[in-house]
């Protein structure tokens, strides 16, 4: 999936094409976060539910699915029997199957249909979404200064299928593009198979040739699981109401003053959206691991920092525990306050597919934990897409170290204290480097990454350091002579 | 300047305003540069350059610098630097090391290479086919 964006807030032009780990480098105010939650706001969007229930009932009715499944069960109870000699196995049948095409052909002018209203089922709830995650109440704040509009375009990798999202005076204006509705009807192809609950067959020829293929079972409404899978295939994964994490900035702050924050939320005080998410997706968490293998990552991150994160049921709900000493997270470290959010969420809440947003890992932690996170965050950019932003060069360094790990053998991995999993491909790779309202994706290299800005800044850095103990050299020197 | 008699590079020293040769060029305006060429301290940094002020112990390279290339780097400057250590005198030391790209995109240098040219306080600048040392105060 692939977001490319115009003249919004101080980004003049961006071309994202999301990668397994992308990371947002730049200057502060050069849009890195604004662009994170921009991307959060079309991946989170949930559609309008009752435009969505009324087009799937007008589609695919659920009278259309309940009478197939009771043919069904009346075929397969004839069948048994085989007493009723007068019983017309083949016509029966046949009726059977014309109402099976007739649930293919709906469920494919559902999909058409909900390409169609994608503003009408969206739109209106993306408006508010993103007012409510910048906290605006009109959205032409959010335009570039000295422009009239702003872009954005979603679509898949090769930007051939596109969703336009336009923002200008009059509000958000967003339409799937014609070629996505061409390419629906031309090359999805849909098939129904009768029985309880009903067989749904999808094959989608990808440009024309490449074939995807999935099948599942439906009952009733659940016909509306078709369109994500539909989205997916035609953006390279953009799916809208997708499961997202997003973790803001000044988590500590969050879960110092959580209960207020929780207060805020049952009182429905005006909060940003952002927050408000990540603290209800926090509370929602529950003490038991949904995907072994994603919670695996934080029993590394536990491990390597020496702390366990524990999850109770009872209050205090949120402890660290340091050598055996307890600590509600309120009063835990700052680092660990950080932190503490990301691994909750690995522990208990991701799953596979899921878009993470992380922004600065690296916020209050010591350098070598900046490492920890980063290796974690590496390694779950194997099962979900991660996105963070990032201001340090420990996190950069790290993620040029990943490229050179990934060629080592598991022994030498074994040896250096990586595990055999951990590297980073190039290809699954993205750096992008915001600065003076441009986006600009670097070279990533089988060894390394480009070099970026903040390189250039820690080297002028150092050089003054340099140039600082070139005059005290000299004045020491000068000093012993007389 | 005390450059020793027996140096078996004799020929390839030159004292002149800029040097030329090297894929990046180097120009002291009213200075003086040396070509060193691995002469002098049995290996030594590329150049050394002076001025009334400044006295610059210079080595040049390109690519990606490993590891390895910066103790390279810190090896040959620090041994100019010791070689020189008298006549430097009342002049700021600076140790530079000129970074030559043949572009713009470049691989970021190692961080080992960083922090070892940084704690010896060798200062990093890229040399795109000519570098003026008037630049460096």
């Amino acid at each position: 999936m692939r977001f490319i964006v115009e003249n919004f807030g101080p980004i003049e032009k961006a071309d994202i094409r999301i990668k397994d780990l992308n990371v947002f480098i730049g200057r502060n105010s050069t849009g890195k976060s604004y662009l994170a939650y921009l991307i959060w706001c079309f991946l989170a969007v949930e559609p309008d539910w009752n435009k969505l229930r009324e087009l799937v009932g007008k589609y695919v009715p659920n009278e259309l699915v309940s009478k197939i499944i009771e043919k069904d069960r009346v075929l397969h109870e004839k069948m048994k029997d085989k007493k009723d000699k007068d019983f017309d196995f083949k016509s029966y049948i046949k009726e059977l199957d014309n109402i099976s095409d007739e649930i293919s052909k709906r469920v494919k002018d559902l999909m058409v249909e909900v390409f169609k209203k994608f503003e009408e089922i969206w739109g209106r709830n993306l408006e508010e979404l993103i007012k409510d995650a910048f906290m605006v109440d009109d959205l032409k704040e959010l335009i570039r200064f000295g422009k009239d509009s702003a872009k954005i375009v979603v679509c898949n990798d090769n930007c051939m299928m596109k969703i336009y999202a336009n923002i200008d005076e009059n509000g958000l204006t967003i339409k799937v593009d014609e070629n996505v509705i061409r390419e629906i009807q031309e090359n999805l192809f849909i098939t129904a198979v009768s029985g309880e609950p009903i067989y749904l067959i999808l094959d989608y020829y990808k440009n024309s040739e490449e074939l995807t293929h999935h099948e599942f079972i439906v009952e009733n409404y659940q016909i509306v699981g078709v369109i994500p899978i539909i989205f997916g295939w035609v953006f390279d994964g953009y799916v809208p109401y997708h499961s997202t994490f997003i973790a803001p900035d000044g988590r500590d702050g969050l879960i110092r003053s959580r209960e207020v924050y929780l207060h805020a939320l049952l009182s429905d005080v005006v909060m940003n959206e952002i927050d408000k998410k990540f603290m209800r997706f926090l509370e929602s968490l529950y003490p038991k691991v949904k995907n072994e293998k994603i919670s695996e990552i934080a029993s590394f991150i536990e491990e390597k920092l020496g702390i366990e994160f524990i999850l109770q049921r009872g209050v205090p709900r949120y402890v660290i525990s340091i050598d055996d000493l307890k600590i509600p997270i309120q009063r835990a470290p700052s680092g660990y306050k950080e932190i503490a959010p990301l691994i909750y969420a690995i522990k208990f809440g991701l799953d596979e597919d899921y878009t993470v947003i992380v922004e600065e890992p690296e916020a209050h932690l010591h350098p070598d934990a900046q490492v920890v996170v980063t290796r974690a965050l590496a390694k779950l950019s194997k099962y979900a897409n991660v996105i963070i932003t990032t201001h340090s060069i420990t996190v950069l360094d790290e993620i040029s170290n990943l490229l050179r790990v990934r060629s080592l053998s598991p022994d030498e991995k074994k040896k250096l204290g990586y595990d055999e999993d951990e590297g980073l491909s190039p290809e699954n790779l993205g750096i992008y480097l915001f600065s003076d309202g441009k986006v600009e994706e670097l070279e990533i290299y089988e060894d390394g990454i480009e070099e970026t800005e903040l390189d250039r800044v820690i080297i002028e850095i150092a050089n003054m350091h340099a140039k600082v103990e070139e005059y005290y050299e000299r004045s020491r020197r000068l000093q012993a002579q007389r | 300047m005390n450059v020793p008699e027996d140096c078996k590079h004799k020929d390839k020293f030159t004292k002149r305003e800029e040097k030329e040769g090297y894929e990046c060029k180097v120009i002291l305006g009213g200075g003086v540069i040396i070509e060193h060429d691995g002469c002098v301290t049995n290996g030594g940094c590329d150049l050394v350059a002076y001025d009334d002020n400044r006295f610059f112990l210079i080595e040049i390279k390109s690519g990606k610098i490993s590891s390895k290339d910066a103790d390279k780097i810190v090896e040959q400057i620090k041994g100019c630097e010791n070689y020189y250590n008298v006549f430097i005198g009342h002049r700021r030391k600076i140790r530079l090391f000129l970074w030559y790209r043949k572009k713009k995109k470049k691989q970021r240098m190692d961080d080992q290479a960083r922090e070892k040219l940084k704690r010896n306080r060798i200062r990093i600048k890229d040399c795109y086919s000519v570098f003026d040392l008037r630049i460096l105060d």
